[in-house]
């Protein structure tokens, strides 16, 4: 091969609880390159990443750096080896300058004491070696996003590292940051330093990469040229073959029954955002992490109250409280169950009845009885495993965790649900189980409403599809006629005109 | 069957409480026996090697004067070997002082020393010690309730004999302010009156204020002086009842520039600090005791009593014994001589 | 039948409590003496009565450290109530409405403000000590005045009767509707998500900032109710009542099995953190040991109850996990068998 690899990994493979998520990765990344990875949620990227910076051990598979065969068991392995992360949450202290940030922990010591003049002299050096627009007494608080993102490379750099990774970096950066930081890192790659780059936005992919994998189902599946490479070519090794359609369901919708959303907007998030969701459908709301889906659910269930606009049940307004949105009939499994989902400590019972007191309790005085039959039922009902309810649920597997959740609004059958990311760390077959229960609840005459990133089950699972973008909606994809890759590249903006019914 | 458990758990406690109180209900038998018994209680014949518990409670191991009293307890009880004494730590807390008693009584001991915190929150575990046949013995700090000696130094002689020995310093009529106790105090800490009734009947002294303070610290002396100072131009007396205000007001009479004023300062009790400061000419002197005398004498008390069989609950409550031990005009004069013979730990300071 | 852990946690403290009461039962003379399990259980229920109380709030994942400070202040209003010859039920009904309105302040402030309930505690317990001191009886001069209370009434609560005081059968009944509410009712369910996580209780429709507020009060209204007794019992108050309260209540209530950071425990483990910190100051004493070992005894059993609490978790952790290692195999194999059936 006549270009010199910096980095090669050869046959990585690792398993959570026996199952794999990494099969044979094998990853070259050229030297003076930047290297795009993609692939769906859930496709291994982070993985392999984590395994490359030392936070996981792979079961398998060896790793070279410059042709040197390296063993990497931790951080500190990875930065020996010359690998240093860029993480979206920046890891800067605000209130430290550009120099001593980028010598936080190893600081030059001279008779005890820090020599400032000689940190801040090395620090002027990098930032005259690679141009960057930095001071380096600027207090790191008082600078923009970009320049913190500089300042976070800087502090890389000045670790010799010769491999970057930048994982979703323009998430947080507006178009001219996004721009300025492309221009650095051109630079970057002029002075010969590699970098791996994560992205879901195509544009992006296209505006600075030299060379694209993509990975699926753990599994790296094709390195293509990112310059001359069609969109749908990607998209389509991303999603791998359309999978089979398990039956169309025919949604028998409710226009009397509607949920609408009208002019309703949050912040720099969401922009007069407006559409309906009917009873007796399954309506699913694509788009990227952090384009305002999990907000706008929000504000339907009541969690998120400072919104403008007005949501309205059947012509009725919706309440901007949970408490009486559930009385009303809501329920809503969030995005991140650990945080915002369920009770670790509490039995499976209490997390499956905490929503229905209303319904189980007298005077404020709980009836065991009718509590324990509840939740027993539940458990049977939606084949909760082990079925023992007295069973705290952190010691449950994600997907019997989502089941419980679930079951907490099914038993007591919602007439609104709203589900985000339902099936996030879940298995196939639970998966499905899910489903199942979903379109129960649908052909009873409920409104759900489901966010998810997981393309398959967005075009497989929802009867219509709207697509957010850009804090409002780009697409909407009518009776089953959204494709995961047309989904895709309305998710990343690269779709057709706004607005247009596929 | 969970909730059953629960119960039973909480059953167990209760019950483990009430067997044991079964089991020793004897003992509670024989309690009341000894209730009517007790006065004719046999004597505890110490003189002949009879074994004796005692216990000394002072507000917290910190208190100033406490190793110097326990030494003078110790000293009494230097040559009987049966006779005990344990110290209690209550860190300055009446509730742990009541719970203390309580242990002293649940230890059976026959005589309780106590510096008490507060005058009325030990009042009715006191009376559950005497009843349970204890001689309780409270020292300097008293409490208003029923028990059987008081021991302290005096105070209204004390005051009296101040103002004996400094009216000849000073002319008559001089401008005198008394840094007195607290109101609720001047009951049992007479100095002030016995100062103020000296000065009434001679004339030496023309009283400007008598000024009540709640808090006895130097820092609290410095700001009484200071205000006082500058209330009262011309004062030539500072009678201060306690010897941190004293050494207090030195300060703050320093801080004024008045040290060449001649205003002359007397304290109470004779601590090291006030020795020093005697010593150093920052105030003039001080009613001074030695707090070892104050423990061999509640110590000598305590065992005269128990020989006796007398507590003042055996003799129906009507007996109270308040034993008044006398104090020194200590001033430059004597001081030396007073720091060679004091029980107190004098090494921070070169005598 | 398997016993939960949560009963598993209370028959080690129980156990606990057996054990050391048979040493100090076996080396000292005194221990088993009626007087002193009379005493033994006066001192029990005071910190009891502030554990009930403590205990809501740290299950519902917060800390109250101002309890020391909500004694003084109640107990110095029982003190004067009591000398101008009020009813005892009106002296007790006005410190316990004093002591919910001090710890709906706590809880107002925390969940209005967004305030870290630690710090904010400390301070408020501050704030009520100052109270005490502005209510306290003085002199005309200003300084502060000590009062006998000599109303019958009152004092009929710092008494026993069959041996029991009064405060102990107040402690009990308090601990058992506490526990009933906390086990049995739609608002000690509440109480303990909201100490599980906050946020999921949110979302589950709980009313997070009230139930916070609801505790702390609770907690303030305990206080009162200890004091009043207490009060009673010495027949005056002072500015140094309560004082050191605020954390033996949490220390006994985190011996007793309730977590610090919420959603673990109830008030039955609290009563039995009570009894056995009581104990354990109660038995050394009789040693005649220095005061310092005491405090160094002490610091250590609550230091081995939070280790063993770990250790517990560590232990329940792997247990758990070979549970649902299990049962990750056995649905793996059944997926198989029906793969297999279908082909």
């Amino acid at each position: 091969m006549s270009e010199e690899l910096i980095l090669r990994t050869e046959n990585i493979c690792k398993s959570f609880n026996g199952i794999q998520v990494l099969k044979n990765v094998n990853l070259e990344i050229r030297k003076g390159e930047i290297h795009a990875l993609m692939g769906e949620n859930g496709a291994g990227k982070s993985t392999i990443i984590k395994i490359i910076t030392g936070v996981y051990t792979k079961d398998d598979g060896e790793i070279y750096i410059d042709g040197q065969h390296v063993v990497i068991d931790n951080r500190h392995d990875a930065a020996e080896a010359g690998i240093s992360v860029i993480y979206q949450e920046l890891s800067l202290v605000p209130e430290l300058t550009v120099t001593e940030n980028i010598f936080l922990g190893h600081e030059i010591m001279k008779r005890g004491l820090p020599d400032k003049k000689e940190m801040r002299r090395q620090v002027q050096a990098l930032i005259d070696r690679y141009g960057f627009l930095l001071r380096p007494d600027e207090v790191v608080a008082t600078m923009g996003m970009a320049q913190r993102q500089m300042c976070e490379i800087l502090k890389a750099l000045s670790t010799e590292a010769k491999l970057l990774i930048m994982d979703e970096p323009t998430t947080s950066l507006s178009a001219s940051e996004t721009e300025q930081l492309f221009v650095t890192m051109e630079g970057l790659r002029e002075k010969g330093t590699s970098i791996l780059y994560i992205s879901h936005r195509l544009e992006e992919i296209y505006r600075v990469t030299d060379r694209l994998t993509i990975m699926r189902n753990g599994e790296v599946v094709g390195v293509v040229d990112s310059r001359t490479v069609q969109a749908d070519t990607v998209t389509a090794m991303m999603i791998g073959h359309e999978l089979e359609k398990t039956g169309v369901r025919v949604p028998n919708v409710n226009h009397d029954h509607c949920i609408e959303v009208k002019d309703l907007s949050l912040g720099n998030l969401l922009h007069n955002v407006s559409f309906k969701a009917y009873g007796g459908e399954i309506l699913g709301i694509g788009g990227l992490v952090g384009s305002g889906r999990t907000e706008l659910v929000s504000c339907i269930y009541g969690a998120v109250k400072n919104y403008k606009g007005s949501i309205t049940l059947d012509g009725k307004p919706v309440s901007r409280s949970v408490a009486k949105n559930i009385r009303a009939g809501f329920g809503m499994v969030p995005e991140d169950r650990r945080t915002e989902g369920f009770f670790p400590q509490l039995s499976i019972l209490r997390n499956i009845v905490i929503s229905s007191y209303d319904r189980l309790s007298s005077l404020g005085f709980v009836r065991a009885g009718a509590e324990s039959g509840h939740a027993e039922k539940a458990i049977a009902d939606y084949d909760v495993r082990p079925a023992m309810k007295k069973l705290p649920l952190q010691n449950l597997s994600g997907g019997n965790q989502q089941k419980v959740i679930l079951a907490r609004w099914l038993s007591r059958d919602v007439d609104v649900l709203i589900l985000d990311e339902p099936t996030v760390g879940v298995d196939v077959g639970v998966k499905a189980e899910l489903y199942v229960y979903m379109r129960r609840l649908a052909d009873k005459g409920a409104i759900i409403i489901m966010v998810s990133s997981d393309l398959a089950e967005l075009t497989e699972v929802s009867d219509r599809v709207l697509v957010l973008h850009g804090g409002t909606f780009f697409q909407e994809f009518r009776d089953h006629k959204a494709t995961q890759q047309a989904v895709l590249l309305a998710s990343s903006g690269v779709a057709a005109k706004e607005g247009e019914v596929l | 069957m969970k909730k059953f458990r629960k119960i039973l758990a909480l059953v167990l406690v209760t019950l483990l409480a009430v067997a044991l109180m079964a089991g020793c209900s004897n003992d509670g038998g024989s309690s009341a026996d000894t209730k009517t018994a007790a006065k004719t209680k046999p004597v505890i014949d110490i003189n002949n090697g009879a074994a004796c518990k005692m216990a000394y409670i002072p507000m917290g191991a910190g208190q100033e004067d406490f190793p110097v009293i326990l030494k003078g307890m110790q000293e009494a009880i230097a040559l009987y070997p049966n006779i005990t004494l344990d110290t209690y730590d209550a860190g300055f807390n009446p509730s742990n002082q009541i719970n203390l008693l309580n242990e002293c009584i649940t230890q059976g001991v026959n005589v309780i020393f106590i510096n008490s915190m507060d005058a009325t929150a030990l009042n009715s575990t006191i009376a559950k010690a005497e009843e349970a046949g204890i001689v309780v013995i409270s020292i300097n700090n008293g409490c208003s309730g029923v028990h059987t000696a008081h021991i302290q130094n005096t105070t209204y002689d004390a005051g009296y004999k101040a103002a004996e020995y400094l009216s000849s310093k000073v002319g008559a009529g001089a401008k005198t302010v008394i840094l007195d106790v607290a109101a609720e105090l001047k009951p049992t800490c007479t100095m002030g009156q016995g100062f103020e009734d000296y000065a009434t009947k001679t004339g030496a002294f023309e009283i400007l204020e008598d000024y009540a303070q709640s808090i006895t610290s130097i820092e609290v002396g410095y700001q009484a002086a200071s205000e006082v100072l500058t209330k009262y131009k011309d004062v030539q007396v500072l009678y201060c009842v306690n010897d941190n205000t004293a050494i207090g007001a030195a300060q703050a009479v320093e801080a004024a520039g008045r040290q060449n004023d001649g205003i002359i300062i007397w304290g109470y009790s004779g601590t090291p600090a006030a020795l020093d400061a005697i010593a150093q000419g920052k105030i003039l002197g001080t009613s001074y005791s030695d707090p070892f005398y104050e423990g061999y004498a509640a110590m000598v008390t305590a065992m005269n009593y128990v020989q006796l069989g007398v507590s003042s609950h055996n003799m129906g409550n009507e007996f109270f014994a308040n034993v008044l031990l006398p104090t020194k005009n200590v001033t430059s004069e004597n001081v030396i001589e007073t720091i060679r013979g004091t029980h107190w730990d004098m090494s921070a300071y070169n005598y | 039948m398997k016993i939960s852990q949560k009963i598993t946690r209370k028959l080690i403290t129980l156990a606990l409590i057996v054990i050391l009461s048979a040493i100090f039962a076996a080396t000292t003379s005194s221990f088993l003496k009626l007087i002193n399990i009379q005493e033994i259980l006066r001192v029990a229920a005071y910190t009891g009565i502030i554990c009930v109380g403590v205990s809501f709030v740290l299950i519902s994942g917060g800390i109250d450290l101002s309890s020391g400070g909500i004694i003084c202040f109640t107990g110095i209003i029982c003190c004067r109530l009591a000398v101008l010859g009020l009813p005892w039920p009106l002296v007790v009904l006005a410190a316990v409405v004093v002591g919910a309105a001090c710890g709906f302040l706590n809880g107002w402030l925390i969940t209005r403000f967004y305030l870290n309930d630690f710090i904010t505690t400390l301070a408020t317990g501050f704030v009520f000590s100052g109270f005490g001191l502005l209510a306290i009886a003085k002199e005309p001069s200003g300084t502060v005045m000590s009062q006998t209370i000599r109303n019958r009434g009152f004092l009929m609560l710092g008494k026993h009767v069959g041996g029991f005081y009064y405060i102990v059968i107040a402690w009990v009944v308090l601990t058992l509707i506490a526990w009933f509410v906390q086990t049995r009712t739609r608002y000690g369910l509440h109480t303990c998500a909201t100490g599980s996580n906050a946020k999921s209780s949110e979302m589950s429709g709980v009313n997070v900032r009230r139930m916070k507020v609801m505790n702390f009060t609770i907690c303030g209204a305990c206080c009162a109710i200890g004091a009043a007794f207490t009060v009673a019992y010495q027949q005056t108050a002072y500015l140094s009542l309560g004082s050191g309260m605020g954390f033996d209540a949490v220390a006994a209530c985190v011996v007793g099995g309730v977590m610090l950071g919420g959603g673990k425990g109830d008030a039955i483990g609290a009563f039995l953190g009570a009894v056995f910190m009581t104990i354990v100051t109660n038995g050394m004493r009789k040693y005649g040991l220095d005061t310092s070992w005491q405090y160094v005894f002490e610091g250590a059993v609550i230091l081995i109850a939070i280790m063993s609490d770990a250790g517990f978790a560590v232990v329940s952790a792997r247990r758990l996990k070979a549970i649902s290692e299990k049962n990750a195999n056995e649905e793996a194999l059944m997926e198989a068998q029906k793969g297999g059936g279908a082909q």
